[in-house]
């Protein structure tokens, strides 16, 4: 990380607060700023006072509005379409059903969660 | 619109009427029919399209009147029969039953059975025949009275028993058939009973035959078990035109005496026949659905386990590389503490979790035996706010609570903590973040805790469903849980002799009211 350029943002949506805390506190130490929300109505809510972020961890099965249902609703918006996705889910690849998307399998490997943000935020880590 | 639908439904009512005059008992030219097609329409009309579309029954049934025949006394008495007979049948079904039937569900075919054999039919019977019986448009003695009733009884009940479940088989579909959809088994089916039928009605051993009517059963009973409801009833239906068409002709196993009697035994024999075939249907499928929501309930329980160890082995992990490489004193003692906090939180999350699984099949193996101690029923809902505290203000969901002092009595004090747990912890799901009102008091000898949300409420049809086990209402993809608290919750109650019951209407929110006996 370049001290003084200005840190990668991530916005993570789970509905369960201890992952929340968790990943927030792992993500910080790391030097990335976290936004987290427990819903896709509150991510929504989220987008649209915010910068974009550089990347949406997104869980799936969650209330008020579910995973699949706001990444539907960000590609079908030209202001959001363009910011990466990675789904963070206890499902196995092929029973999310959506295609063409980064997907982390909880248990969470944090190395691994490492990695896939370095890659979104290379711009920004490098 | 509706003028539309009402006077197509009185036309198909005439027209049906009118088929059915062509087995009309010779004692009168004014009725009853040895097949009544009419009433099997009508009551699947009124499920389907409700009460309202009555004066198209009325219009049919008075259409069929003929008043060259009969007087206008018992042209009324016919169509009060006919038109309150299937509206008796849906009212008191629904009511029984509190949702509307479902020809999937063992229960919904045993109550419609009974009302329909036991009420609306013997009502129908009984106005009719005495209309005619006392306009003198059959000979009046008691024989004809009761070879008219019992007539019209049967006629009527083998319609609703035969054509009801026929007509609606078309609305409402057949759960969880999809491994089912075999055409080749279909066809062959078809073929297995045509040949049955053909061989039975075109034996050369007159009454004799009547031995090898059973041959149809196994054939009925495979539709029954393979294709679920359409193409069994479909199948009945078939039998029943069959058989009242080959009897009427003189032909097959179930020639009597006389007309009459021909026709009782026929109807017999349908009548078994179709409740045979609705039960199997309704079991079966009950036992798919037990199936697929015990299958669907591991994966929930995978999924539910999933969330603690994810946190514990993320956490452990992390732990590990921080001790190698950084040391503990990277962190501040706030942050050691926050990480040693959510630790002991998860693991207790996952040793509930296991418990809940274990409380659930204790109960359904009938195996729950109470512990009472002394118990203060105040203070569990209070403990219990304050356990649900910091997710309410997280949600910025306020919560009243309305307690007087303590409320004693000698109760299973951590299963009613279950309870309670369950039913905070649902209206904080289900509540939409909308006030949740709590209260406990005592009326007479009774302990009651009301729980009331404003959230998404619940259909009056599901109502009672929510609490078998495994039921779930929302999808898991939205409402997370093992989908089996309030199952638990009221084999609790019912073991401490009390209940749980539900008011509520969606989009207004839920009222859980709890009832313990003092003890």
């Amino acid at each position: 990380m370049v001290a003084g350029a200005t840190p990668p943002t991530i916005l993570l949506v789970d509905d369960e607060p201890s992952i929340r805390q968790l990943m927030r506190f792992m993500l910080e130490r790391d030097g990335y700023v976290v936004w987290d929300v427990s819903n896709g109505a509150e991510a929504l809510a989220a987008l649209n006072s915010m910068e974009h972020p550089d990347l949406i961890l997104l869980d799936l099965m969650m209330p008020v509005m579910n995973g699949w249902i706001f990444f539907e609703t960000i590609k079908a918006d030209h202001r959001f379409n363009t910011i990466p996705v990675v789904i963070i889910t206890a499902y196995s690849r092929s029973e999310i059903h959506i295609p063409d998307v980064e997907c982390l399998r909880k248990p969470l490997d944090f190395d691994a969660v490492r990695k896939t943000l370095t890659k979104y935020c290379r711009d920004k880590t490098s | 619109m509706k003028w539309l639908l009402i006077v197509l439904i009185g036309l198909t009512y005439y027209v049906l009427g009118q088929i059915s005059f062509l087995t009309v008992l010779p004692i009168s030219p004014a009725g009853p029919a040895l097949a009544w097609l009419p009433t099997g329409f009508a009551v699947a009309a009124i499920y389907l399209y409700g009460f309202g579309i009555w004066p198209g029954i009325a219009l049919g049934s008075l259409l069929n009147a003929d008043l060259n025949v009969v007087a206008i006394p018992v042209v009324a008495g016919f169509v009060i029969a006919n038109t309150l007979d299937p509206i008796i049948a849906v009212w008191l079904t629904r009511r029984g039953l509190g949702r509307e039937v479902d020809f999937y569900r063992p229960l919904d075919v045993i109550v419609f059975i009974l009302v329909v054999s036991f009420v609306s039919s013997p009502f129908s019977a009984s106005v009719g025949a005495a209309s005619l019986f006392m306009s003198h448009a059959i000979p009046p003695n008691i024989f004809n009275f009761a070879l008219t009733w019992l007539t019209w009884w049967i006629s009527d009940l083998l319609s609703v028993l035969v054509l009801t479940p026929l007509l609606m088989s078309w609305r409402q579909a057949a759960p969880l058939l999809q491994n089912k959809r075999n055409l080749g088994a279909k066809i062959f089916g078809g073929i297995l009973g045509v040949a049955v039928l053909y061989t039975i009605f075109s034996m050369p051993l007159g009454r004799d035959t009547i031995h090898f009517v059973y041959w149809v059963f196994p054939v009925i009973l495979w539709q029954a078990i393979r294709h679920g409801l359409r193409v069994t009833a479909a199948s009945i239906f078939l039998l029943a035109l069959v058989t009242v068409w080959a009897t009427s002709q003189g032909i097959g196993p179930f020639i009597g005496p006389s007309m009459e009697l021909s026709f009782l035994y026929v109807h017999s024999f349908l009548a078994v026949s179709s409740i045979t075939a609705l039960l199997v249907v309704a079991v079966v499928s009950e036992r798919d659905r037990a199936i697929h929501n015990r299958d669907e309930f591991f994966l929930i329980a995978s999924h539910e386990l999933y969330t603690p160890l994810t946190v514990l082995s993320m956490l452990s992990k992390f732990l590990d590389k921080l001790v190698s490489k950084e040391g503990l004193d990277s962190m501040t003692r706030a942050q050691r503490m926050d990480l040693i906090r959510m630790n002991s939180k998860e693991t207790q999350r996952l040793s509930k979790l296991v418990e809940d699984l274990l409380e659930g099949s204790r109960i359904a193996a009938g195996r729950l035996v109470l512990e009472p101690v002394d118990t203060d029923l105040s203070e569990i809902v209070r403990e219990v706010i304050h356990e649900h505290s910091d997710q309410a203000s997280q949600s910025n969901v306020s919560v009243h609570l309305n307690a007087g002092t303590e409320i004693l009595g000698k109760w299973d004090e951590r299963r009613l903590y279950f309870v309670v747990r369950t039913l905070m912890a649902n209206a904080l799901k289900f509540g939409e973040g909308n006030p949740i009102s709590i209260s406990v008091e005592r009326k007479g000898s009774l302990a009651t805790i009301i729980v009331e949300d404003k959230g998404i409420g619940i259909a009056e049809g599901s109502q009672q469903r929510i609490f078998e086990r495994f039921s779930r209402l929302k999808s898991v993809a939205s409402y997370g849980g093992l989908g089996q608290g309030l199952f638990i919750s009221m084999a609790i109650m019912r073991a401490h002799r009390g209940n749980i019951r539900v008011e509520s209407r969606p989009g207004k929110g839920s009222t859980f009211i709890v009832e313990l006996p003092s003890s």
